[in-house]
């Protein structure tokens, strides 16, 4: 349940740049309790650097940057958020409860507390049978769940996960989201760096879009999809040769041997497909969809290539 | 296919400025460190002069006599002590002999007793040989060997030239063989002899090989007796003298060059002049033999060999093995475990511990110490087994080792860390940490002894952590000095270890940039 009374963490016009080259061009974002963001954007966009930022790891150049745990949250008072780093920041040479054990003592988990939050958080991963076992022994999906464990020991506010899912099977992404799922129940604010497109477009509340530093679209799904490309479906005909008959509420290209139609709704689908009829000759290719992430991702960052 | 994967090992390679420095400059690199070691130090007979410490409390012209022939020779560079306070005193000459040792200086010090005198009318009256004593700290075996061949060498000389003035004595009594008034047998070295005659002299007719000094009787039959110049003495001492001066030109070929001499007999008199020991052999069977003997003084010199490091030890130069190697693979066993900050980094866990409670200063304190503790049990693990098994008296130096233990441990593992911060991967420490750690190894003492080296290349160990804490191991384990005497090597090490931590500190900030 998103509590969005007051934002759990606010950017403010933030800015950072490194050796003369504008990683953070003022960015402002609010993140609110219960809420998943998914921070989206193509390679050297500014995702890294403004997670360390909020991290506390790095400190911006302008602008602000603040943590406000709310009252009544039942976690960690700390404003540090925890974090979830892209590799898997463990201890390959010690097991399971050994990294727990020493990651929560690095949060400032007292070790009575650590001896009741480690079985939760065990069962929570579901490593608990996996407990005593050496780090570097277990699956990738398990590493990655280990990896995210030893961020939550302290039950911090906010979470910030840089590619949780890279590099596992569907079934660890499963878990892993569910175990999102049960944070933000909690009321922690989790905020995911990633390029898997399907994930964010289902699992996340809100979408940010990150380029050269600024964010360029903010929202949900939906929003964005208006907000850069319009009508949210379309309708694509493709002829072998030119068309010379006219297709009402379709544009032509330029060689007329292509015509696209946006759709607000796809109830509005069989009444344009109704003048394919009357055309001379037959489409050789008809594409009908819904616009997704990646569309307006390609829209509002271009098709050139990044770092 | 072949041909693909050797262009892949060309490429790799030549994209690899690290690997390119380990390949080809690393061993020219090393080359040159042994080279200038070998040839300017290891070499100390021929190019480097041995650096003798004279101590003479009393210039008497037995001693002034001695001190010239030692002067004269060009492998040895005498040096006089400067003795405090009154010359005639023991007290001030064995301070003397106390700081040269403590000082490095010198590789032998000889020190010659109060009213020295060397002949053989002294010690019939004193009733015991004069005493020479050559103090070594056991370190440098070629020295020892040069400077007591060339003792022996002046005793055996002057043994000759006693034994041609006898016997020019009895010639000049005989009727027959009266020599010209002009001729001339030296009495010592230190008075010129004269100059040989051109034309080519005989040689004296001896045995080549005697059981014992020739008596003037049997070398009656000389052909020039009244021509016995320094040509035929040399001749002679060659004959009469074989094992002293196979000893100058091959020391010692059973002896360790790196082992000090008598390290399991504090003190020896195996130095007594070979001339002496014939003597001691040889029965007088009549008057002149008895005459010459008394003459020549059979007993009138001992020459004694002091290794005050030696003294009660059984094996003080294995604790400088111990030190070396220990050293060595502390340098690489801290930077090894200095590098995990750099796994950490790539790995992302640094990143996590440092957006925890944990600060930079926290981490680089906590990675120091375990560097520190790690370095200190390594030492103490070697120690330990050097101490079991080849008796190095660690209990009895358990307070030097301490200090040293820490002292180096620390300035390692400043290094360590320095090193890690400085270098950008893992791939990147190894190959600045081989590089490094070698080189300072090498010229640090810690492959070669310190002592075989030139002074030039003492001071550039000095450069190293290796030689500051090779020579503070050595202090406490060979010279047994107080811990007083450790400042300097604990200034330096300490020191550094400070410099390093700052400078660790100063550079750490790319590790929250995460660059």
């Amino acid at each position: 349940m998103i509590d969005r009374a007051s934002p759990i963490l606010r950017l403010d016009s933030v800015r950072k740049s490194w050796r003369g080259r504008e990683a953070l061009r003022g960015i402002s974002l609010e993140l609110y309790p219960g809420e998943l963001l998914g921070f989206f954007g193509p390679n050297g966009a500014g995702k890294t650097t403004m997670i360390r930022c909020i991290a506390g790891l790095v400190a911006p150049d302008a602008g602000k940057i603040e943590l406000r745990v709310p009252e009544g949250y039942s976690g960690s008072k700390t404003i540090r958020p925890g974090l979830v780093p892209q590799n898997i920041a463990v201890y390959p040479d010690l097991t399971v409860r050994q990294n727990l054990e020493v990651f929560g003592r690095l949060e400032g988990v007292s070790r009575k507390l650590l001896r009741e939050r480690i079985p939760e958080v065990l069962e929570w991963a579901a490593l608990a049978d996996r407990a005593e076992s050496l780090a570097k022994t277990l699956s990738g999906g398990m590493q990655r769940r280990l990896n995210i464990s030893c961020s939550v020991l302290h039950r911090p506010a906010v979470l910030l996960l840089d590619e949780p899912t890279v590099g596992v099977d569907p079934q660890s992404r499963e878990r892993i989201y569910a175990m999102m799922q049960q944070l933000k129940e909690h009321g922690t604010a989790v905020l995911i760096t990633t390029h898997q497109l399907e994930e964010v477009e289902t699992r996340c509340d809100r979408i940010v879009v990150i380029d050269h530093g600024t964010i360029v679209a903010e929202g949900q799904l939906e929003d964005l999809i208006q907000k850069s490309l319009g009508l949210p479906h379309r309708v694509v005909l493709e002829f072998a040769r030119a068309v010379e008959d006219e297709l009402p509420g379709f544009e032509m290209d330029d060689q007329r041997t292509a015509a696209v139609c946006r759709l607000a709704d796809m109830q509005q689908l069989p009444g344009i497909l109704g003048v394919l009829s009357k055309l001379s000759q037959a489409p050789s290719r008809i594409d009908v969809r819904s616009y997704g992430l990646q569309d307006v991702f390609l829209a509002l960052t271009g098709r050139s290539l990044r770092e | 296919m072949m041909l693909t994967i050797l262009r892949i090992q060309y490429l790799r390679l030549r994209n690899n400025p690290l690997e390119l420095l380990l390949v080809f400059v690393m061993p020219v690199l090393f080359f040159s460190i042994f080279a200038m070691i070998f040839s300017r130090g290891i070499a100390a007979g021929t190019e480097q002069p041995v650096r003798l410490g004279l101590a003479v409390p009393e210039r008497t012209a037995a001693a002034e006599a001695l001190l010239t022939a030692m002067a004269k020779a060009e492998t040895v560079e005498c040096t006089t002590l400067e003795l405090s306070g009154a010359e005639n005193s023991e007290l001030s000459v064995t301070e003397a002999v106390e700081r040269a040792q403590n000082s490095s200086r010198y590789d032998l010090i000889l020190q010659l007793p109060l009213n020295f005198d060397d002949s053989a009318d002294a010690a019939a009256r004193s009733g015991k040989p004069a005493e020479i004593r050559v103090i070594t700290d056991g370190q440098n075996a070629m020295a020892v060997a040069i400077v007591t061949s060339r003792l022996k060498e002046y005793y055996a000389r002057r043994r000759m030239e006693d034994a041609a003035r006898t016997l020019h004595s009895v010639i000049s009594r005989s009727p027959r063989l009266t020599p010209p008034p002009s001729t001339a047998v030296v009495a010592a070295e230190t008075a010129p002899l004269p100059a040989p005659t051109p034309a080519p002299l005989p040689d004296i007719d001896l045995p080549t090989t005697f059981p014992r000094p020739p008596e003037p009787a049997e070398i009656f039959n000389i052909a020039s007796a009244d021509r016995l110049l320094d040509e035929q003495t040399s001749r002679l001492i060659t004959v009469w003298d074989p094992p002293a001066l196979e000893m100058q030109l091959r020391p010692d070929e059973d002896a360790d060059i790196t082992a000090p001499l008598m390290s399991t007999q504090a003190t020896s008199n195996l130095q007594t002049p070979p001339i002496a020991e014939f003597e001691s052999q040889s029965e007088p069977d009549s008057a002149t033999n008895a005459a010459a003997d008394k003459t020549n003084g059979g007993d009138d010199v001992r020459i004694e060999l002091i290794n005050p490091q030696a003294d009660g030890r059984s094996n003080p130069r294995i604790a400088m093995y111990a030190a070396g190697i220990a050293v060595l693979f502390l340098l690489f066993a801290c930077t090894g475990h200095a590098g995990t900050m750099l796994d950490e980094a790539e790995s992302g866990t640094l990143d996590r511990i440092l957006a925890s409670h944990a600060g930079l200063l926290q981490i680089l304190g906590g990675k120091w110490l375990g560097i520190f503790f790690m370095g200190c049990l390594q030492l103490t693990v070697m120690f330990v087994f050097a101490d079991v098994v080849f008796g190095i008296e660690l209990r009895r130096n358990a307070g030097g080792f301490v200090v040293m233990a820490v002292c180096t441990s620390a300035a390692t593992s400043g290094f360590a860390l320095l090193l890690a911060t400085l270098c950008r991967s893992r791939a990147q420490l190894n190959a600045a940490a081989t590089v490094i750690i070698l080189s300072m190894s090498a010229i640090g003492g810690s492959m070669i002894p310190r002592f075989v080296m030139s002074e030039r290349m003492k001071e550039l160990g000095r450069w190293s952590f290796n030689a500051w804490a090779l020579d503070g191991f050595q202090k406490v384990f060979w010279f047994r000095t107080p811990l007083a005497e450790l400042r300097a090597e604990v200034a330096v090490l300490l020191g550094s270890a400070l410099v390093m931590a700052v400078l660790t500190l100063i550079f750490s900030g790319r590790w929250k940039r995460g660059v």
